[in-house]
C-alpha cells in the first residue's frame, strides 16, 4: 500500500485563546483530487499554512509522501514534495512566464551556486532538463503562446494558470490549490476543472481548497468539510452532499440547490 | 549569430572599456587622475552593494562596515606584519565575508526597516571599533604609510598603474556579477526580491540566498576597501561614516539598482559631481538626499532603467502595444 501523499494527525493550531484547528486528521491519497471545503473562518487557510510550513502547529504532525517532518520553513516542506498556489497571487511579476516556471523547475535540482556559476557538465545537463520541464509545464496549463510575456502583464486568469504551472514544475507529490477558481467565469471554471483532473492523471495528488460548490462537486474524488476548526464530514461528493450534518451546519439551502443542478 | 540587441550591447561595452582604458591619457593633472581612481574604487564598492539592495532588494546598510574591514585589514597587515598587499587584500576579503556570515545569520529573519536598522548598527559598530580600539587601529589618527598595491610582484608606484589595477578589478567584478545574475543564484535572488513566499514555496532556501548575496557584497566591499587603503596610503575611521553609506546608496539609486552598468554609472557620476562645484560636504549630502528622493519617487529603476526604457521605446514599431514582450515591460 502506498503512503498517503499528504497526511495530518491530530493537527491543532491555537493563537492565544483562539482555536483555528482542533485535532484534524486528514489523508490525501495519491492520484486523488481531495477537496477541502468549509465556510469562511472554518480554518481552511490555517490548515494550508500549517501544511505548507508557513505556520507551526501547536500539536500534531504533517507528513508529505510518507515523510513526517518538523515544520521549520516552507522550503523544507516543498522539498518533501508539496507544492502550492496562493489565493492572493505570488508571482515573480517582473519575470517572464518561462522564467517564473524555470525558477520552480530548477529550485530542487541540487545544482549549487558554484556549479551553476562555473557551468559544470552536470549543471548544464540539469539546466537543460529544468528548461524542458518548465516548457512542458507551460504547455500543460496552456500558456505556450505567452511563454515570453511578462508575468505581471498577463490577464488575471492566466496568472492563476501560471502559478499552477510553476508549482507543477517542482514535480510535486501533492499540489495544494488555494481557491484556484476565484474570479473565474463559468467557462474558465470548466477549463480549470479539466486542468485539475489532468494534474491528477499526470500523477500528483491535489488538495483543492475552493468555495465554488458546483466546481468542487464536479471534480473532487473525496471531500473533507471543516467547520470551526474541526472536520465534520468526509466522503465522496454524494456522501458529503447527503450528509445531514453538512447540509444543516454548512451548505444551507442555496448550495444544496447548486448541487442539484 | 548575434542578435541586434546583443551587437548593440557588446558594441557599447567595447566603447566603454576603450574609454576607460584611454581615460588616464586624457587627463592633464595628477589630481584629475586621482578623481578617476576614486571613481573606480567607488564603483566597485557600489557594485558590491548592488548584490543586496539591487538583487534581493534587502536594504542592508552595513556595507561601509565591510569596506572599512577591507581597508583596515590591508592597512594593518601590510604596515604591522609585512604582508604583501595581495595577501592583505585576500585576508580582508575573508574577514569581511566571515563578518557578513555572522550579520546574515543574525538578520536573515528580519524584513524592511528592522533589517535596515540592524545592519546600520553593524556599520556603526565597525566605525566605533576603528575609532576606539586604539592599540589595534591607531584610533582616530588612523594608519599611515600603507604601501602601494602590487600586481604580479611589481609595485604599482605610478597612479596610472594603480588606475589600471582598479579598472581590472572592477571589470572582473562586473563580469562576475553579470555571470551570477544569469545563473541559478541570480534567478533565485530575483525570485526572493519579487516574492519571498513564492520562492520558499518552491523549495528555494531563501536564507541561503540572503547569506550568499550578503557575503558576495561584503567581499566586493572589502576589495574596494583594500584598494582604497593602498591607493591613498592612509586610512582613518572618519572615512567610514554614515555619510559615505548615504553617498553609496545615492550612487546605486541614481545609477539603477539590479543592473550591472547602473551602479558603475552612478558611482562615476556622483564621484565627479562634487568635483565640478567645490562647496561644502554638507551641501553635497543635501544634494544626495534630494537625488535619492527624486529618483525613488520618479525614476525607481535609475538611469540604467531609463536608458533601457528609451531603447525599448525607440525599437517599438508605432501603434503596437497590445502584446508586451519582456524587454519593454521590464523597463516600465
Amino acid at each position: 500500500m502506498t503512503a498517503p501523499a499528504l497526511e495530518t494527525r491530530g493537527l491543532t493550531l491555537r493563537y492565544g485563546g483562539v482555536t483555528a484547528l482542533e485535532s484534524v486528521d486528514l489523508v490525501v491519497r495519491p492520484h486523488t483530487i481531495h477537496a477541502l471545503i468549509g465556510p469562511n473562518g472554518a480554518g481552511k487557510t490555517s490548515f494550508i499554512n500549517v501544511c505548507s510550513g508557513s505556520a507551526s502547529a501547536t500539536a500534531g504532525t504533517v507528513s508529505v509522501g510518507g515523510r513526517t517532518r518538523r515544520a521549520r520553513r516552507p522550503s523544507d516542506v516543498a522539498r518533501c514534495g508539496l507544492a502550492r498556489t496562493f489565493q492572493n497571487l505570488q508571482l515573480f511579476a517582473e519575470a517572464t512566464v518561462l522564467e517564473n516556471v524555470l525558477i520552480g523547475a530548477e529550485a530542487q535540482n541540487g545544482v549549487g551556486p558554484l556549479a551553476s556559476l562555473l557551468g559544470t557538465p552536470r549543471a548544464r545537463r540539469s539546466g537543460r532538463a529544468a528548461r524542458e520541464a518548465a516548457l512542458a509545464a507551460i504547455e500543460f496549463v496552456g500558456l505556450a503562446a505567452e511563454r515570453d510575456h511578462v508575468a505581471g502583464a498577463l490577464p488575471y486568469g492566466k496568472q492563476r494558470l501560471l502559478e499552477i504551472a510553476r508549482a507543477l514544475a517542482t514535480d510535486p507529490a501533492v499540489v495544494l490549490l488555494d481557491e484556484p477558481g476565484a474570479g473565474f467565469n463559468p467557462q474558465e471554471k470548466q477549463e480549470l476543472a479539466d486542468l485539475v483532473r489532468a494534474i491528477r492523471d499526470r500523477g500528483a495528488a491535489v488538495l483543492l481548497v475552493e468555495h465554488d460548490m458546483p466546481l468542487v462537486m464536479g471534480v473532487a474524488d473525496r471531500i473533507s468539510v471543516l467547520n470551526f476548526g474541526t472536520l465534520i464530514a468526509e466522503g465522496t461528493p454524494t456522501e458529503v452532499a447527503n450528509d445531514p450534518a453538512v447540509v444543516d451546519a454548512y451548505l444551507g439551502t442555496d448550495a444544496t440547490e447548486g448541487l442539484a443542478s | 549569430m548575434m542578435s541586434p540587441s546583443m551587437l548593440l550591447r557588446s558594441g557599447g561595452l567595447v566603447a566603454v572599456l576603450a574609454f576607460a582604458v584611454a581615460a588616464p591619457l586624457m587627463v592633464s593633472s595628477r589630481y584629475d587622475l586621482g578623481v578617476l581612481q576614486l571613481a573606480l574604487i567607488n564603483a566597485l564598492l557600489v557594485l558590491g552593494f548592488n548584490f543586496t539592495v539591487g538583487f534581493t532588494r534587502r536594504l542592508s546598510l552595513g556595507h561601509i562596515g565591510f569596506f572599512a574591514i577591507g581597508a583596515y585589514a590591508s592597512a594593518l597587515l601590510t604596515t604591522e606584519h609585512d604582508a604583501s598587499p595581495l595577501v592583505a587584500m585576500a585576508v580582508g576579503v575573508l574577514i569581511a565575508s566571515a563578518a557578513a556570515l555572522v550579520v546574515s545569520v543574525l538578520t536573515n529573519g528580519l524584513h524592511a526597516h528592522y533589517l535596515t536598522l540592524a545592519t546600520l548598527g553593524f556599520g556603526v559598530i565597525v566605525q566605533v571599533v576603528a575609532t576606539n580600539w586604539i592599540d589595534l587601529t591607531g584610533g582616530s589618527n588612523g594608519v599611515l604609510g600603507i604601501p602601494v598595491p602590487t600586481a604580479f610582484g611589481i609595485e604599482l608606484v605610478e597612479p596610472e598603474q594603480q588606475y589600471y589595477l582598479a579598472l581590472a578589478l572592477l571589470a572582473a567584478g562586473a563580469a562576475l556579477m553579470a555571470r551570477i545574475r544569469s545563473t541559478k543564484l541570480g534567478r533565485q535572488a530575483a525570485a526572493l526580491r519579487q516574492s519571498e513566499r513564492a520562492a520558499e514555496s518552491l523549495g528555494i532556501r531563501t536564507d541561503r540566498i540572503k547569506t550568499l548575496t550578503l557575503v558576495l557584497s561584503a567581499a566586493y566591499g572589502a576589495v574596494a576597501g583594500s584598494l582604497y587603503a593602498h591607493t591613498y596610503g592612509y586610512v582613518a575611521p572618519d572615512a567610514f561614516s554614515f555619510a559615505l553609506m548615504l553617498t553609496v546608496l545615492a550612487m546605486l539609486v541614481v545609477g539603477g539598482p539590479g543592473t550591472i552598468a547602473g551602479p558603475i554609472l552612478g558611482a562615476v557620476i556622483l564621484t565627479y559631481l562634487p568635483e565640478m562645484a567645490r562647496v561644502g560636504d554638507e551641501f553635497w549630502q543635501l544634494i544626495y538626499g534630494v537625488l535619492l528622493f527624486v529618483m525613488v519617487l520618479w525614476v525607481p529603476k535609475g538611469l540604467a532603467g531609463l536608458a533601457q526604457q528609451a531603447i525599448a521605446l525607440a525599437r517599438r514599431p508605432p501603434g503596437r502595444s497590445a502584446s508586451r514582450p519582456a524587454t519593454e515591460a521590464v523597463a516600465r
